[in-house]
């Protein structure tokens, strides 16, 4: 898809692209806006520690579509490939859900913009239907799979329509996952003990995948075996063993801190429950 | 070289498998402990006879160190969860008895994970497989450390003696050593030929190269301890799950006595 350039000019191969950059700009706006709202009414519901979480995760996300990283993930490394995707479909989403996470779900839309939208009866029911457990894993599971098959992979490095789409099918995937484990707007559709085994099963899934790259024995993508220029001189399997390894470390990092974090969670609420019952006054 | 579908016998593994069924067969006719207890060990003591005593020792000790790597998983990983699932939580008391303070202090958690990696990773070193390779009896001596090894670590997982850990920490406890052993596993699948004792063998079984002998076994460790560790992540949350509803309905009836429903 994208013209082949000297190795030592790939690193200022930025992309300029008005789409990415201004839902960037108008989802930090937004944040903004329903932080500033939020923090003049409860400030402990809006602590400061949310503004570089969120602008931390619009940023990666950005960087990963307009850096260098897409135009080497494109056409050179299946490895950079694969941190574009984990960038974009994990940390760069975890990052931003973490930062909405409580009211400030409803604070980020503007009122304007909520209500009508609150009103479209066809899209609460989507989003109901796709916020069930169950549906975001396997549309995630679906995503992740498919995208892998070499087919769907080369039309994806050769064409944009497919590739943007790749991406936006990654973001709803992670969006749909990341939002059941994280659970930003408390509507309990899991508890936490059940949202610590779907982060399991998120995170064994994840290490499955990893695994398929990891362990093959050919390189599984035509595009990066017949691209000459071998940047780090790494061949074509060692590459895609990279990418392997980039998948199961990002996902150590981002899935199975989460999962730590909500053991701990866990830990905490039982001993509240333990105080709480041991409190209660006789009548 | 022989035939790789030749019997090997090891009389210590036979001796200690029979002497360990004699012991539970006496204490199972005593306590009564379920048929299901009763094949749960004998699985586990057929599990490490077997891998010891047939043709997977023979191709594991003269051609491929993929089947090496089998039988320790085998050892390690399958054998000792058997055996201390097969035990009554009698048995196990008198075990942790027995084992006094040394064996209090092993099946820690903070300790039994450590020791564990630490053998795991240890005797999986070049230097010290193609040693044990070169001797039966360091051999013997690498298989009964891994089954101690192995023994050690599920301890605290499974048992509730010499004390019980929370089930939360036995996730997490899980969850660490699956994360903290999958480098063993990549650097075999990465590595260049690590073991010199198969990688100068004259024949090649099946036309495997040493290289991709080495790779296939990084790729059965590491699909093998994710698929036991999940398993063990999944029974577990199972009985988090099981524990919560326990606790509600403890926290439901204390109530009820005191009149606030």
């Amino acid at each position: 898809m994208g013209a082949v350039l000297a190795s030592e000019n790939l690193w200022r191969a930025w992309s300029f692209q008005p789409l990415v950059l201004g839902a960037a700009v108008v989802a930090i706006g937004f944040f903004l806006h329903g932080w500033l709202r939020l923090h003049r009414r409860r400030a402990d519901l809006a602590p400061w520690t949310r503004i570089p979480l969120f602008v931390g995760g619009v940023t990666v996300t950005v960087l990963a579509i307009v850096s260098p990283i897409d135009t080497i993930g494109e056409s050179y490394l299946q490895s950079v490939h694969m941190l574009q995707h984990v960038l974009i479909a994990d940390l760069g989403l975890m990052l931003t859900i973490l930062a909405v996470r409580g009211p400030l779900t409803v604070f980020f839309l503007p009122r304007d913009l909520l209500v009508p939208l609150a009103r479209v009866g066809w899209l609460r029911r989507l989003l109901r239907f796709l916020l069930r457990p169950g549906i975001s894993y396997a549309v995630w599971v679906v995503v992740l799979v498919s995208w892998h098959v070499p087919r769907f992979y080369e039309a994806a490095l050769h064409h944009r329509f497919w590739h943007d789409l790749m991406h936006a099918s990654f973001v709803l995937g992670g969006l749909l996952v990341w939002t059941q484990i994280i659970d930003p707007s408390r509507h309990h559709r899991l508890t936490l003990n059940e949202r610590i085994g779907y982060t399991a099963l998120v995170f064994w899934t994840g290490q499955i995948m990893a695994y398929v790259i990891l362990f093959d024995f050919r390189p599984l993508f035509s595009t990066y075996v017949d691209q000459p220029v071998r940047l780090l001189g790494l061949s074509p399997l060692t590459d895609q063993k990279l990418a392997g390894v980039v998948m199961m470390v990002e996902q150590v990092a981002t899935v199975g801190v989460a999962f730590v974090l909500l053991l701990l969670a866990s830990r905490r609420e039982r001993d509240r429950t333990a105080v709480a019952a041991a409190q209660q006054p006789v009548t | 070289m022989p035939s790789p579908w030749s019997f090997t016998f090891e009389p210590l593994f036979v001796l200690l498998g029979a002497g360990a069924l004699v012991a539970y067969a006496r204490a199972w006719r005593r306590e009564g402990a379920g048929a299901g207890r009763a094949a749960a060990f004998c699985g586990g003591v057929l599990l490490i006879v077997a891998a010891l005593n047939s043709p997977l020792e023979t191709i594991a000790a003269e051609y491929l160190v993929l089947f090496h790597l089998l039988q320790n998983v085998i050892i390690s990983d399958w054998a000792p969860p058997l055996l201390i699932i097969g035990l009554t939580p009698a048995m196990r008391s008198a075990i942790a008895a027995h084992g006094g303070r040394p064996f209090e202090r092993v099946t820690r958690p903070t300790v039994a994970l450590p020791v564990w990696l630490v053998g795991w990773y240890v005797v999986h070193l070049g230097g010290v497989y193609d040693t044990a390779l070169s001797n039966p009896w360091l051999l013997n001596v690498e298989h009964l450390f891994m089954i101690a090894i192995g023994l050690v670590f599920w301890w605290p997982v499974l048992a509730d003696e010499p004390r019980s850990v929370p089930t939360l920490g036995r996730i997490a406890y899980i969850f660490a050593a699956f994360v903290l052993s999958a480098f063993l596993g990549l650097a075999l699948t990465f590595a260049p030929p690590l073991y010199g004792y198969y990688d100068s063998l004259p024949e090649r079984l099946w036309g495997i190269s040493a290289a991709k002998d080495q790779n296939l076994g990084g790729i059965l460790m590491t699909s093998e301890q994710a698929a036991v560790f999940f398993a063990a992540i999944v029974w577990l949350l199972v009985r988090l799950f099981r524990e919560e509803d326990e606790a509600e309905r403890v926290l439901q009836e204390q109530q009820r006595a005191r009149g606030i429903f």
